[in-house]
């Protein structure tokens, strides 16, 4: 998987490939590394393919992690597949989907 | 310089004139010197008589004359002896020259520097000046060079010097002196003559006798000889200039003749060649400028003769020249619209036969097809009859070109449309062959392989009508298809053709071609052949038909090297897809995930991406739980994806310590709270995205059955 990092006015991580078992520590990693100042994040999955729930997880921890620093994120461009995966389990409900 | 035909007339005028001028020249030499010698033998013969005349009167007649002669014969007898030094001595010629023109004045002024040399002479002389104007006389009269007067002595056989007279310039060594002693060897004739250049002196001489007379006239006696001598030499000369002059003449002659001649030649020939070369030369550049229209060029040869004819025929091969690239053009245009019109026939024709690429979940289709020509006669077609039932064919049309590729086009149609009529192979290939024949007065035929796929029964019924044997390819291996040939379409009227049905499993290839392929041929005139065909088969046994076919094109291309293909080319492969893969891995590791999700989505490529994604979650999910919590000494992982009609069946099984998914209760989140476990979505989302999921605890295995439609 492929992860873009932009800052602007927002934060964009950009994410291209699957996010799955393999990949999905290497979105926790990168965004653990990354020093976050910005109030809210955007997760563009314009380009992912699929998420399973090891990338649910991770997106879960990132949910528990911003909520506890009092910033958020949204998941952008969503594809048929991640929005049935997001509506089956409730990350739907939890989760700032545009 | 180019050797022009002003040239070679020139040169040839040159030659004839030289030629001409040297034969006359030699021809009128021999016979104008003679005829000039004979001229002046007749002049001297004249001259001589006028003298002798003058001396029958003068001498014979007891002139002065005769005794002066014997008194003269007579001192000389006496007193000269061959010995006639000078008794006076002198340092140069000119010394005694003076010497003696102031002695004998008269004498000098009379005779010249002659009796200097011989001063007792002169004294001797003065005293006969008759005789010496004798000489004098008949010199100037006669135009001789000298005259003498001799006497013949008997006794020394030799005639004997007593006067000379010369005039003109005098060689020492010529003169005799009087007393002088001249050996000869005969009498000098006793009759006036004159003798020619064979004289004893080798001059020109006229010999008169002098005769003593009596009273009545009658000859008494011989006295001496009187001898008038002319100069040869003077007389050659002038025969030699006359000559010369006679030369000079007849070249300016042909000189000026010549240059009349190329004058002539000139405006008569020359000039109209050059018009006929001119005219040439612009009609040729006329020629090669493009675009205008070409004109005619009048040579405007106006002389009567057959430099006319030549121009004459010169324009009306113009005309002809012109009205034949007129034809050229506009067969070239017309052959420019049929090549363009034969590569448009050539893209519809290729447009009218299917993909050359078609995979669905039962069949993958390459075929390869290469014409000879712009158009040609091979085709291959393959299409559904339903759903269970794929037909196919491949076929070579006699002949190639536009007669073979309208052939093919109706070939095709009428085997396509019938088949699709759902007729058995044979019948249709009855009708087809009947059909064909009609109208048939090419004499075309075709060879053909016609197949239908059932795709249930995996059972593959062709008709092979005299083509080619097609390959079948296995896992088993690779060999040629051993089958009836038929008689070939279009060939006997009212044939029944006999297909035969072989087995045609899943993961079959039948790999059709036309002998384009088998017969082509290298510059040894060596067939490729199938033997070379089975080793590239060979070769990419486990590799993409289209590996087989870019193997197989380049193993042809190596063999024929640059030879021009004779006929068409076309490769046919049909494989009845076997979509199962089966892998099995020995304590894997999350690397299994995507190795497995890859070979999935190449096998079945086919499959739209929004499921191919959803296979790539379920494989995520499933072997992420074995690799992730399943424990064995050697845990083997063994996962197995089929296409069954329109269904994937997806078993994982492991050997692992028993454990059920499915028990798991369907987690969903309603709303966000801090306590939110992450585990267990896995199978929920796997519920959701297959049509049935069931599992088994079968042989220390834990075995997961899914069923996803597609």
């Amino acid at each position: 998987m492929e992860i873009k990092i932009t800052h602007a006015d927002n934060l964009t991580i950009e994410l291209t490939g699957r996010l799955d078992t393999v990949t999905s520590t290497e979105l926790a990693d990168a965004v653990a590394k990354e020093t976050i100042t910005e109030k809210l994040v955007i997760i563009d999955f314009k380009n992912l393919e699929y998420i399973s729930s090891a990338g649910l997880r991770v997106l879960l921890a990132l949910k528990k992690q911003f909520t506890a620093e009092d910033r958020d994120f949204e998941i952008h461009n969503l594809n048929d597949v991640v929005k049935e995966v997001f509506n089956v389990t409730g990350f739907i409900n939890i989760l700032s989907v545009k | 310089m180019k050797n022009t035909i002003k040239l070679k007339i020139i040169t040839l005028g040159l030659i004839v004139s030289i030629l001409a001028m040297a034969v006359s020249l030699v021809v009128s030499y021999f016979s104008y010197k003679n005829s000039l010698y004979d001229q002046f033998d007749g002049t001297i013969d004249k001259t001589t008589e006028d003298v002798d005349k003058r001396f029958k009167e003068e001498i014979w007649y007891g002139s002065d004359v005769v005794d002066e002669i014997k008194e003269i014969k007579e001192y000389v007898a006496n007193n000269y002896t061959d010995n006639h030094d000078d008794p006076e001595t002198f340092d140069t010629y000119d010394d005694k020259r003076h010497h003696y023109a102031n002695k004998y004045p008269s004498i000098y002024a009379l005779y010249g520097e002659t009796f200097i040399l011989y001063p007792a002479l002169a004294e001797f002389l003065t005293k006969y000046k008759d005789i010496m104007s004798m000489l004098d006389t008949s010199v100037k009269v006669s135009g001789a060079k000298n005259a003498f007067i001799c006497y013949y002595d008997e006794t020394t056989s030799s005639l004997v010097q007593l006067v000379e007279y010369r005039v003109g310039n005098i060689d020492i060594k010529e003169i005799y002196y009087p007393g002088s002693h001249i050996a000869v060897s005969e009498t000098p004739n006793q009759e006036s003559s004159v003798v020619s250049k064979y004289s004893v002196y080798g001059k020109m001489q006229k010999t008169i006798p002098i005769y003593e007379r009596d009273k009545i006239g009658e000859p008494e006696g011989l006295i001496a000889y009187y001898f008038i001598e002319y100069d040869y030499e003077k007389v050659e000369q002038e025969i030699q200039h006359t000559i010369l002059i006679q030369f000079a003449t007849l070249g300016a002659t042909s000189v000026v003749l010549i240059i009349l001649y190329v004058l002539g030649a000139h405006f008569l020939i020359i000039r109209n060649i050059n018009k006929l070369k001119k005219a040439s030369s612009d009609f040729a550049d006329n020629l090669s400028a493009n675009g205008e229209e070409i004109k005619t060029i009048e040579p405007g040869v106006k002389s009567n003769d057959e430099l006319r004819t030549l121009s004459n025929t010169f324009v009306s091969m113009e005309n002809s020249l012109i009205n034949y690239i007129n034809v050229i053009k506009e067969q070239t245009i017309t052959e420019q619209k049929m090549n363009a019109e034969l590569s448009v026939a050539s893209k519809i024709q290729l447009e009218a036969l299917p993909n050359k690429q078609y995979d669905d979940k039962d069949i993958s289709v390459r075929a390869y097809i290469q014409s000879a020509k712009e158009v040609g006669g091979d085709f291959y077609d393959y299409f559904y009859l339903d759903e269970t039932h794929l037909a196919f064919c491949i076929c070579d049309v006699s002949g190639k070109g536009v007669p073979a590729s309208l052939f093919m086009m109706r070939g095709k149609e009428l085997i396509k449309s019938k088949l699709l009529s759902n007729n058995s192979i044979e019948n249709v290939l009855y009708d087809v062959n009947n059909s064909l024949l009609n109208n048939n007065e090419e004499g075309l035929f075709i060879t053909a392989y016609v197949g239908v796929i059932d795709l249930v029964k995996e059972e593959l019924t062709f008709v092979s009508a005299g083509h080619e044997r097609p390959f079948i390819i296995t896992n088993e291996g690779i060999e040629q298809l051993k089958c009836n040939s038929n008689f070939i379409l279009s060939g006997i009227k009212d044939f029944n053709y006999k297909s035969e049905t072989i087995p045609f499993k899943k993961g079959t290839t039948i790999f059709l071609h036309t002998d384009g392929l088998n017969e082509a041929i290298n510059a040894q005139r060596e067939e490729f052949g199938y033997e070379r065909i089975l080793s590239s088969l060979d070769e990419t046994k486990n590799l993409s038909l289209d590996e087989k076919i870019s193997n197989l094109n380049n193993k042809l291309k190596e063999f024929v090297g640059d030879e021009e293909p004779f006929d068409n080319e076309t490769l046919l492969f049909i494989q009845n897809i076997n979509l199962e893969l089966d892998e099995k891995y020995e304590n894997p590791g999350f690397e299994v995930i995507e190795d497995y999700t890859n070979k999935f989505n190449n096998m079945f490529g086919f499959l739209e991406q929004k499921v191919k994604y959803e296979f790539g979650i379920i494989f995520d999910e499933l072997l992420n739980n074995v690799v992730s919590y399943e424990k064995a000494d050697v845990l083997t992982l063994e996962v197995n994806a089929k296409l069954e009609k329109d269904s994937i069946i997806l078993t994982v099984s492991s050997n692992g310590q028993e454990y059920n998914p499915l028990l798991n209760k369907d987690k969903y989140i309603d709303k966000y709270s801090d306590d939110i476990q992450v585990g267990g979505f896995g199978v929920t989302i796997i519920k959701n995205l297959v049509d049935s999921i069931i599992y088994n605890r079968k042989d220390e295995k834990n075995v997961l059955t899914l069923t996803k439609k597609i």
